[in-house]
C-alpha cells in the first residue's frame, strides 16, 4: 500500500524510528499517514509533503522523531489511480483540517516543503488553533512578481528527471534516477505528478486570493530556505517571511529547494530548535 | 467511399533549426508573417481546388508550432464553409477538453454549419499530449471535462425553447440560447477520434463516426472494439459509415514524382520525434502507470504499427516501401493507390471515410494541385464506385477473415 517505504525506511537508526502506517476514516475514505515517536513526547511535529511526496524524506523525519512524534499525511490523491475529488488545494487544506479534529492534534508544529507548505498556508488561514508554529521550506503558493515574471520553475515543463536536476545543488548526490527507481516508487511519482496537476496547473502553484490571508496567522513562524534554491530564488522566501506577522527567515547554505532532503539532518535541528525556543518565551510569558 | 483531403497547413521553413523541439517552445521570432500569408492563401486555393475536384475536406488545428499554420478549426472551417460550394467540412478535430467556454465552440460551429448550409461534421478530439502545454486547462482529469464540454455543445445545438442554464463539474452558465442554431437537425454528424479499444467502445455506444490517425494495419483491432460493442449495446452490424482512417498519400505518374513527393510525407512524419520529452508525457494525459513508463525509460510508449503480415515498424525509421506496407502511406500511380486503399478497406473490414493527407511539409503548390488533380481524376471516380459496392466487398472481406 504505501509504496515509498523503501525509500522510506533506509536507515531507521532505532526501533523506536521505525514509521507505523497508519489510517483513519474521514468522510467515508480512509486517509494514511505514517506516524514516527511516541504520542507523550515534548513536540507534535506534523510534515505536509511537497509535490515529490515522503520520497526521500525517510532521514529527516527519523531526525525529527528524535524530538517528538511525527505524523506524516499521506495525501490520497498521491495514491489513486483516477483524477481525485482533491481538485483545489482548499480541499487539501480542509481534509487536513478534518485529520487533525479526528487525531485531536494539540499545540503541534506544522511544516510544509514546497506544495506541502502552501498547503499548510490554505490550512492555517482557516484555523490555525491546533497548532503553536509554523515553518516552512521552500514553500509556494503566494504570487509576489508582476503577471509576466515566473517566479516558480514550471515543472510541467520539465520531465521528472530534468525536475530532479533543478531542485537540488547537488543533483549528482541527490536526483533520483529513476531507470533505476522501484517500480512502485515510479508509478507513485506518476500519480503525484497528475494529483498536482490537478489543483496546481492554473494558476500555477498559487492562490492569488491568499496573500492578502496570510495575516491570519498568528502562531510563531520559520521560513527556511535553501541558499541555492534554483525552483525558487531565495528572495522569494524573504518576502514570504515578511508577508507573514512575525515570522523568521533562515537561509540554508549549500542546500537546494529540498532542505528537508538535501540538509535532513540541519534542517530537522533548525526545526527542534525553533519548537524548543518557542515553547520557552511562551513558558516565560506565562 | 468518402474522401477528405487534408493538409495540417505547415511552416516547412522553421523545421530546419537545429535542436529545436518544433512544439510549444520554438520562438514566433522565426515566424514570418509574410511568408506565413503566402501558405495560408495557397492552402486555401487548394481547398478550393479540392473542393472543385470532389474532395471533402479536414481541417485540424494544433498550437505554438511550424507544423501546422491551422490554430482554430473553426477558423479555418469558416473560410472553407464560405470558398468551397459542394464538400463536406469536417473538423477533426476540434479539442474541446481544452476549451474554456463550449457555448462559444457551439454558437461557432452551429454558424459554420448554417453559412456552409449544412455541410459541416464535427469532430472532438482530445488533442495530442503536447497540446495540454499550450492550453490553459490541466490534462488531469481532461476525460470528464471533455464529455460534460461534449454534453454542453449538443445541449446548447438542440435546445430550441429559449435559455437554459447549465451547472456541471466543469462549466457553468446562465442563459445559453445559441444563434444561429445549426442547419442540420438534430446536430452536425459527430466524429471522436480514437487509438484505443477502450475509447473506441465508448464511441460505440454513442453511435458517432469513429477516426483514427496514422495506425495502419493495426487499426483493425480497434475497429473490431467499435463493432463487438455495436452488436453487444444497439444489436446489428455497425455500417462502414461509422469508421474513418486518416493516411498519407503522394499519387504520381511516375516512380520519380512519387518518391519526390512522399519525401515530405516522411519529413513529417518526422517532426512527431521534434518535441521536447516534458510535453509528451504531460501529467493526466495517460494513466499513472503508462505515465510511470514514460518517466522510467525517458520517453514514451511507441505507437505500435506493423505490416499486414504483421512485422513491426517504426514509422520514424521505416523505409518507403515498408511505410505503404503497413498502411500509414498510399502511394504510387494512381492504380497503385486505388489498389492499397481498398485493399486496406477490406482489411479493416469497411470503412467508408477515407482521409488523405496528401499536402504535407515542403510539398508545393505546383505538386500540390497536381496531386489533387490526380488524384480526383484517377482514383476518386473509381473509389465513388467502389463506395456503392462497397457493403459487398465488406461482406467478402469477412467471410474471408
Amino acid at each position: 500500500m504505501l509504496s515509498s517505504e523503501q525509500r522510506l525506511n533506509t536507515a531507521p537508526t532505532s526501533e523506536a524510528d521505525v514509521a507505523v502506517s497508519r489510517s483513519v476514516r474521514i468522510q467515508g475514505d480512509d486517509l494514511c499517514y505514517l506516524e514516527y515517536g511516541s504520542a507523550g513526547a515534548r513536540h507534535t511535529f506534523v510534515f505536509l509533503a511537497p509535490e515529490r511526496g515522503l520520497l526521500d524524506a525517510g532521514p529527516f523525519l527519523h531526525a525529527l522523531a528524535r524530538c517528538g512524534r511525527v505524523i506524516a499525511p499521506i495525501y490520497p490523491s498521491f495514491q489513486s489511480d483516477e483524477p481525485s475529488l482533491l481538485r483545489s488545494v482548499d480541499d487539501y487544506a480542509y481534509l487536513l483540517l478534518d485529520l487533525f479534529d479526528e487525531l485531536a492534534i494539540k499545540d503541534a508544529v506544522l511544516i510544509g516543503s514546497s506544495v506541502g507548505g502552501w498547503i499548510a498556508l490554505e490550512t492555517l488561514v482557516r484555523n490555525s488553533a491546533r497548532f503553536a508554529q509554523l515553518v516552512l521550506m521552500g514553500a509556494l503558493g503566494v504570487r509576489f512578481g508582476g503577471t509576466k515574471t515566473r517566479e516558480i520553475a514550471d515543472i510541467f515543463t520539465l520531465t521528472p528527471s530534468e525536475t530532479e536536476e533543478l531542485v537540488f545543488r547537488d543533483p549528482r548526490s541527490w536526483a533520483v534516477d529513476f531507470s533505476r527507481l522501484d517500480d512502485a516508487d515510479v508509478l507513485a511519482t506518476a500519480r503525484a505528478r497528475q494529483a498536482v496537476a490537478q489543483f496546481a496547473w492554473l494558476p500555477y502553484m498559487h492562490n492569488p486570493e491568499l496573500r492578502r490571508r496570510l495575516h491570519r496567522i498568528r502562531i510563531p513562524t520559520l521560513v527556511l530556505w535553501g541558499e541555492n534554491d534554483r525552483m525558487i530564488d531565495v528572495s522569494y522566501g524573504e518576502r514570504l517571511a515578511q508577508s507573514i506577522p512575525g515570522a523568521r527567515f533562515q537561509a540554508i547554505s549549500e542546500c537546494g529547494h529540498f532542505p528537508h532532503i538535501e540538509r535532513a539532518e540541519e534542517a530537522a535541528q533548525a526545526i527542534a530548535r525553533f519548537a524548543a525556543d518557542a515553547k520557552e518565551q511562551e513558558g516565560a510569558i506565562a | 467511399m468518402r474522401v477528405f483531403y487534408f493538409s495540417e497547413q505547415p511552416y516547412p521553413a522553421a523545421w530546419d533549426l537545429p535542436d529545436q523541439s518544433l512544439r510549444i517552445t520554438l520562438p514566433n521570432g522565426h515566424c514570418d508573417p509574410h511568408v506565413a500569408a503566402d501558405l495560408y492563401e495557397r492552402y486555401y486555393d487548394e481547398w478550393a481546388l479540392a473542393d472543385a475536384c470532389g474532395f471533402n475536406l479536414m481541417v485540424n488545428e494544433h498550437h505554438s508550432t511550424p507544423t501546422c499554420l491551422s490554430v482554430s478549426a473553426n477558423v479555418g472551417l469558416a473560410i472553407a464553409a464560405r470558398i468551397t460550394r459542394k464538400a463536406k467540412i469536417l473538423a477533426l478535430g476540434v479539442p474541446i477538453a481544452n476549451r474554456p467556454d463550449p457555448v462559444r465552440v457551439a454558437e461557432e460551429l452551429a454558424m459554420i454549419d448554417v453559412i456552409s448550409r449544412g455541410r459541416l461534421e464535427i469532430g472532438f478530439v482530445r488533442g495530442v499530449p503536447y497540446e495540454a502545454a499550450a492550453a490553459a486547462l490541466s490534462p488531469a482529469g481532461m476525460s470528464e471535462r471533455f464529455w460534460e464540454a461534449h454534453d454542453l455543445i449538443l445541449e446548447a445545438m438542440q435546445g430550441h425553447n429559449g435559455p437554459f442554464d447549465f451547472n456541471g463539474n466543469f462549466f457553468h452558465y446562465r442563459n445559453v440560447n445559441i444563434w444561429p442554431r445549426p442547419s442540420q437537425a438534430p446536430f452536425p454528424p459527430i466524429w471522436i477520434t480514437s487509438s484505443s479499444a477502450g475509447s473506441m467502445r465508448t464511441i460505440a455506444r454513442k453511435k458517432y463516426v469513429a477516426a483514427t490517425f496514422l495506425g495502419g494495419y493495426a487499426t483493425r483491432a480497434l475497429f473490431d472494439a467499435y463493432r463487438e460493442e455495436w452488436r453487444k449495446v444497439h444489436g446489428g452490424e455497425a455500417s462502414a459509415d461509422r469508421f474513418a482512417y486518416m493516411g498519407m498519400c503522394a499519387i504520381g505518374r511516375s516512380d520519380a514524382e512519387v518518391r519526390r513527393r512522399a519525401e515530405s510525407l516522411m519529413a513529417t512524419l518526422k517532426t512527431n520525434l521534434r518535441v521536447a520529452p516534458a510535453f509528451q508525457n504531460p501529467p493526466g494525459y495517460v494513466t499513472p502507470a503508462d505515465s510511470a513508463r514514460a518517466i522510467k525509460t525517458g520517453r514514451g510508449a511507441p505507437r505500435p504499427l506493423a505490416t499486414r503480415s504483421g512485422r513491426p515498424v517504426n514509422p520514424y525509421e521505416a523505409s518507403f516501401e515498408d511505410l505503404v506496407e503497413s498502411g500509414l502511406f498510399f502511394a504510387g500511380t494512381p492504380d497503385q493507390v486505388y489498389e492499397q486503399i481498398i485493399a486496406f478497406d477490406a482489411a479493416m473490414g469497411g470503412m467508408d471515410n477515407l482521409l488523405v493527407m496528401i499536402q504535407a511539409g515542403a510539398l508545393s503548390h505546383e505538386e500540390t494541385s497536381q496531386s489533387i488533380r490526380l488524384f480526383a481524376d484517377e482514383v476518386l471516380p473509381r473509389l465513388n464506385e467502389y463506395r456503392r459496392t462497397g457493403e459487398a466487398g465488406a461482406q467478402l472481406s469477412k467471410r474471408a477473415s
